[in-house]
């Protein structure tokens, strides 16, 4: 700052009021303007260098040194200390010239004088000089400083001076007397005898002023001893019935609010009563109505009045307040209404305050009593934590049931979701997560939907024990639910949603991730949403969305249940285990991936191995696959790939993935004949082992292909020559049933022809549109069959030479 | 009871301190940055309570405060004051120091903060409200001010003789 704009700023009006030096002025604007506390630092311990040579010096005048002692006071200010100027505000004290410039010595002494000072001492003198003063000023002065100090050898010198200024002429000396005297009590609480007097006539004080300032110490005087003065209750009413009735001077009106703050006082000191059991209870409530039907203003002194009542109102006993109410007119609760529906969030939080007062609900507003308004104020003021920790005080009231619990709890995750700081998102998620947990044992759908939602968008922000034991406690839910599937569907569907909507970020907790892994990897064939391919794609996703490496084999061996169940997997599975997984430094990685590959391989081989139905297919290149498959193996990982392998042996069956359609042309062209069925050693029995199927196969290795397969046209012909039918109907089961078994992209009837085919063993010649036609051999016979599908129902008609064939076919498949 | 009263801008640095408890500087000034920490966060529409921290005194501490433009006045009170009514003060003290400074700014706070002491003396005393009138409360201040304009300059002699004489004095009653 350049020497100019220095001059130029001396002619503002703040310079030229008070007269102080330009030293002085240069030395605050320093200050101010310091960029570094480095800078700051040294500026003021120079200053103070400097001030404390100058005040030592022996002719200092009274002028100067007052604005030596306010620098001080702006140096303490800014956290430095000045207790070498103590000594000269106590001599100002003394000898200032004005009272304003003793004024300042006191100023000081106040705010740097503490407990244990001995110069304390030398003040009392110059106290009781100016207490005993004809000059108001010197009266004000002292009175002011005295209620800080906090010498015990005051109260002898000072007691009597202090109670002569009750006297004073002037309202002002008075009216700081009564805090005087009130200090003298406090730090001596045997003085009470003393200016109980002195007090109690203040409240009968010709000037308003002294008798409002006598209200507040009366108040602090009445917490600690309020059942020695059970007389003063009906001087306080008195005193209240006059600021009502108008008796004030303008001056106490404030905003159209006659004397707020005495209005409160008087209000707080009913309470206090009302607490300690003084006082008719009525003639309170009477009181307090007519109190609240005289303010009606819109302001916030009128709500400061309007909250008090309440208060007042609250602390009643509940059995009288409910009988007081009922000769009245309308419930004085329902004042509160605006408050809580107010946007102003100072209004929601003293509404939200006053009702958490108000335990007895039946005194709610209907409105109230749900929640929903409450949890209505959560969401739009859902980043001020102090609204947010009275609005669920407010709501541990009056949730009670599960009904209330499910009408907020949209409200409330919306709140979460918003939320934006983590000690909200915290608060608001542990309370709501606590009530669901009062209803556990209703164990319905909406609450793990719900859970699950929550769970989610905590954000990370609860405690990792806590969310480990919450997934662990629904984990065991869902594993112990014997009943039916709902819970499980619903926690698929709900962990499904989640990890679409999330498949940008990884924000969730780990502990939730592994969760959903493991509940799409149990129970994806339940979804009712999506297909198992599809919740493969999406653990897919989230698999290379996460970081941590277990979260990625858990995701894994989720991925693995479902291709296992499903038998098929999608075709980037391979590419993700080859580059992310089969050569990665985690073992655990590693190891999942190579589980993995030699299970898609598995299921690859069988599915070469069953494009023919019941006939082994005459591919030498099985023998070479299965000879390959040996070679690759090595030593260490023998035992795991029989273990897979078994496994992989249980759940198959040689009829699955059969693509009856897939003929080639040669077979299509040989006519098919009565005879070579007969040859032909069928072995039905090649179920459940595919060792034994591929040992079969070898077997039959050297047989020529004896491709009995017929043609649409024989089978017409055939059909027509067949005298004895047999038709009958049935009743094909819900497409969940088929999930277990089936390719994800046969339609209906490519679902329901395998699944018969799967009972009945039969051979099927052709499909056109929803009928099919079939043949199966029994007994040196042959049964023909046509399906005719009408949704849910097949029509089945059976076709055969001789009755008995017939008859043991609809024995064998109870038809 | 009202525990203190600080009026800081909106970088945290404080225009006025007056504590009604016995506190030492380093743990006032501490205290005037936490509360400036906890304060300057809060959006505007935020409601105007907190609740006290640890070092405030805890759970029954408020902090009740208003942000005027570049000045935050804040009143930290104990649970026996009545919110709204302090909130009012805060109001009834900026309006008082409006009208005995005519159209007060940051810069008459930085360069008369004993008048502004003053001026708060005439409304909370020894941590009670005194005054709630805006007339009183003006018309006290403006008696002082004319005291002193009438007294004027007229300063005789060095203040140290002069007080050792009033010691003098005072000793021999």
């Amino acid at each position: 700052m350049t020497e100019s704009t220095l001059h130029t700023s001396y002619l503002q009006s703040e310079y030229l009021v008070s007269g102080r030096s330009r030293n002085f002025y240069k030395f605050i604007k320093k200050v101010t303007s310091a960029k570094t506390k480095a800078e700051e630092y040294d500026l003021v311990n120079n200053e103070l260098y400097i001030l404390s040579k100058k005040m030592g010096e022996p002719d200092v005048t009274s002028t100067d040194m007052n604005e030596y002692l306010i620098e001080l006071i702006h140096c303490s200010l800014l956290g430095y200390n000045v207790d070498m100027g103590l000594i000269y505000a106590i001599m100002t004290t003394q000898s200032g010239d004005t009272p304003a410039q003793r004024r300042v010595g006191y100023l000081v002494c106040t705010l740097l004088l503490n407990k244990q000072h001995d110069l304390g001492i030398m003040l009392i003198n110059t106290l009781q000089r100016d207490l005993k003063s004809t000059n108001y000023l010197d009266n004000c002065a002292a009175l002011n400083a005295i209620c800080y100090m906090d010498h015990l050898e005051m109260a002898d010198h000072l007691l009597e001076p202090t109670m002569k200024t009750m006297e004073s002429s002037k309202q002002v000396v008075r009216k700081k007397g009564v805090y005087a005297l009130y200090w003298f009590y406090r730090r001596s609480p045997n003085l009470l005898g003393q200016v109980e007097p002195l007090l109690k006539a203040a409240l009968l004080d010709k000037d308003i002023s002294v008798v409002f300032a006598a209200l507040e110490i009366w108040k602090a005087i009445l917490l600690e001893k309020v059942e020695l003065y059970q007389d003063l209750l009906p001087r306080f009413l008195q005193i209240h019935q006059q600021i009502l009735n108008k008796h004030v001077q303008t001056g106490f009106i404030y905003h159209g609010v006659l004397a707020p703050w005495a209005q409160i006082t008087c209000l707080q000191i009913y309470d206090i009563y009302l607490k300690h059991n003084i006082g008719s209870q009525k003639e309170l409530f009477d009181f307090v109505m007519k109190c609240l039907s005289a303010v009606e203003n819109k302001v916030d002194a009128a709500y400061a009045i309007i909250f008090e009542c309440m208060k007042l109102l609250s602390s009643m006993d509940t059995v009288l307040l409910s009988n007081l109410i009922c000769n009245n007119d309308d419930n004085p609760f329902y004042i509160l209404d605006p408050f809580l529906k107010a946007k102003n969030h100072t209004m929601n939080y003293l509404g939200l305050t006053a009702l958490t007062r108000l335990e007895s609900i039946e005194l709610w507003h209907d409105d109230w009593k749900d929640g929903f308004l409450v949890i209505n104020i959560i969401l739009s003021c859902v980043d001020d934590v102090v609204v947010i920790s009275k609005a669920l005080a407010v709501l541990d009231i009056c949730v009670t049931t599960e009904q209330t619990l499910y009408l907020i709890h949209e409200n409330m995750m919306q709140s979460i979701r918003q939320s934006t700081e983590d000690i909200t998102i915290l608060s608001l998620s542990q309370w709501f997560l606590n009530q669901m947990d009062k209803y556990k044992d209703n164990m319905n759908e909406w609450w793990i939907k719900t859970m699950i939602m929550t769970l989610a968008i905590t954000r990370n922000t609860l405690e990792d024990d806590d969310m480990e034991t919450r997934c662990a406690t629904m984990k065991q839910i869902l594993l112990d639910d014997m009943n039916d599937t709902k819970l499980r569907t619903t926690a698929v569907d709900s962990m499904c949603t989640l990890l679409t909507s999330r498949s940008q970020n990884d924000d969730l907790s780990p502990y939730l991730v592994q969760f959903a892994f493991w509940t799409l990897g149990e129970y994806a064939y339940l979804s009712t949403e999506d297909t198992e391919i599809k919740i493969m794609e999406q653990l897919q996703k989230h698999i290379m969305l996460v970081q941590d490496p277990w979260l990625q084999v858990c995701g894994l061996q989720a991925v693995k249940r479902c291709v296992i169940r499903s038998k098929c997997y999608l075709s980037s599975l391979e590419s993700i285990l080859k580059t992310d997984f089969l050569h990665s430094v985690i073992s655990e990685k590693r190891e999942i991936a190579r589980e993995m590959l030699m299970l898609l391989k598995d299921m690859e081989f069988v599915k070469n191995i069953q494009t023919r139905p019941n006939i082994p297919l005459n591919d030498k290149s099985i023998g070479k696959k299965l000879s390959q498959k040996q070679e690759i193996q090595s030593d260490d990982d023998i035992q795991q790939e029989e273990e897979s392998f078994s496994d992989f042996q249980a759940q198959s069956n040689p009829y699955r993935g059969k693509k009856w359609s897939e003929r080639t042309d040669d077979q299509k062209k040989k006519k098919w004949s009565m005879s070579s069925l007969y040859e032909k050693k069928e072995d039905q029995s090649i179920e459940t082992s595919m060792i034994s199927s591929l040992i079969d196969m070898e077997i039959k290795d050297q047989q020529d292909g004896n491709d009995t397969i017929m043609t649409t046209d024989e089978f017409g012909s055939f059909w027509l020559s067949c005298q004895h039918e047999h038709k009958c109907q049935l009743k094909a089961p819900s497409s969940s049933h088929y999930h277990q078994f089936f390719q994800q992209e046969d339609d209906d009837r490519t679902r329901i022809i395998r699944w018969l085919q799967d009972q009945w063993r039969f051979n099927v010649v052709d499909t056109v549109q929803q009928e099919c036609l079939a043949y199966k051999a029994l007994e040196q016979d042959l049964v023909l069959i046509h399906l005719k599908l009408d949704l849910p129902f097949i029509y089945v008609t059976l076709r055969s030479l001789s009755p008995s064939t017939l008859y043991q076919f609809t024995q064998l498949y109870h038809l | 009871m009202i525990k203190s009263v600080l009026i800081f801008n909106n970088h945290g640095k404080p225009r006025l301190i007056k504590f009604y408890q016995q506190i030492d500087i380093a743990t006032q000034q501490a205290l005037v940055q936490e509360i400036y920490s906890l304060v300057s966060k809060r959006p505007d529409t935020a409601c105007n309570f907190l609740e006290g921290s640890k070092l405030l005194g805890g759970k029954d501490t408020r902090v009740i405060y208003r942000h005027y433009a570049t000045l935050y006045f804040v009143f930290v009170v104990d649970e026996s004051e009545s919110e709204l009514g302090i909130l009012d003060l805060i109001q009834v003290f900026v309006e008082s120091l409006d009208r005995c400074f005519e159209n007060v700014c940051e810069l008459d706070l930085i360069f008369h903060f004993d008048e502004v002491h003053y001026i708060l003396s005439e409304i909370i005393q020894g941590g009670m409200v005194l005054e709630t009138n805006m007339n009183e409360i003006v018309a006290a201040i403006n008696e002082v001010n004319k005291a002193k304009k009438k007294s004027g300059v007229s300063s005789s002699g060095s203040l140290s003789l002069r007080a050792t004489e009033t010691l003098r004095s005072g000793f021999r009653h």
